[in-house]
């Protein structure tokens, strides 16, 4: 039971992983991803809202959004219906996005104001 | 990482969806210390704005800085002034929980934006200045020093109440309110359903 899980990665998390996470720490989240367990999986807490399906680990300043499918089946009926559904191996986890933390409200903009390039 | 106060973003969200004719970063920082004021004297903590006498009222500098990273990540509009837009009432919604959790703080604002919504920002700021008590110092705002703070919710200490988010609602909140990321999980929802997985 507390052994790691089999992981599928979208496209979309490879896309979002090479422009997140620099070459050199790269290895380290797979590793650290290949070696989630179901204790782990247990452990972590959905999120809310229209997330709920979701649960999250953060590496760094990157967070890493994952579905573990027995949940998904169990818990939300199945609520993606995805086509490779299996009820046999729902013990596996889909690595769904990255994206780094907290960037979006730490600026200080103001909007339609450009920057002037000509400094003259 | 230092943490981003997603309460007041929400706050002044809630605020903005509520006022129909919007408001300028004054009008909303005044129903906002009203909301403040409301909650310390209930030894509560709602918003966590500091608020500073400023010669317009009571004011922060972070109101300019939340409500124009609102507007730049279209949860509001901005045209001279801030007005709702339709995704400010798709995110209230998306939350909803939330609001219900915490219904005896938004009941309070609630009253507040009813009770003053005919007011622009000089009747507010009027208004404010009337009071005889207020602030953590209870005395009128002219009393108060220029620059000095009037309420600084982070100094109330073992408060009754107070509006902070959990772990798992701040990263849903953050999520939430950063449409890139909402772009890119859906990409990664509709891969999923597709079965389009890739080795790495």
């Amino acid at each position: 039971m507390s052994g790691t899980l089999p992981i599928a990665y979208t496209e979309d998390f490879k896309n979002n992983f090479k422009i997140y996470v620099k070459k050199n720490k790269r290895k380290n989240v797979i590793y650290e991803l290949n070696h989630i367990t179901l204790i782990d999986v247990k452990r972590i807490t959905n999120l809310k809202g229209p997330l709920k399906f979701f649960k999250r680990i953060t590496y760094g300043s990157s967070r890493i959004l994952f579905l573990y499918c027995r949940q998904c089946f169990e818990e939300f009926a199945k609520y993606f219906n995805c086509e490779q559904c299996d009820t046999n191996s729902l013990d596996q986890l889909i690595i769904l996005d990255i994206h780094p933390r907290g960037t979006a409200y730490r600026k200080t903009i103001k909007p339609g104001f450009k920057f002037s390039t000509n400094w003259r | 990482m230092n943490r981003v106060n997603y309460e007041d973003l929400i706050l002044d969200l809630y605020l903005l969806n509520k006022l129909e004719k919007g408001g300028g970063r004054k009008r909303v920082a005044k129903f906002i210390f009203l909301l403040e004021e409301d909650m310390l004297l209930k030894k509560s903590i709602g918003p966590h704005y500091n608020m500073i006498k400023c010669q317009m009222g009571p004011y922060n500098q972070k109101f300019q800085r939340n409500l124009d990273n609102l507007a730049e990540n279209t949860y509001i509009k901005y045209s001279n002034r801030y007005y709702k837009n339709e995704t400010t009432g798709v995110f209230l919604k998306q939350i909803d929980d939330l609001i219900q959790e915490n219904s005896n703080l938004f009941n309070i604002f609630d009253n507040i934006i009813d009770e003053f919504q005919g007011f622009n920002g000089d009747d507010l700021a009027k208004y404010i200045y009337d009071l005889p008590h207020i602030g953590i110092k209870r005395q009128s705002f002219y009393e108060y020093e220029e620059f000095e703070s009037i309420i600084d919710p982070r100094n109330i200490s073992n408060p009754k109440y107070k509006f902070e988010l959990d772990e798992d609602w701040y990263d849903t909140v953050e999520i939430l309110l950063n449409p890139k990321i909402l772009q890119n999980i859906q990409k990664g929802i509709k891969d999923c359903i597709t079965a389009n997985f890739v080795q790495l």
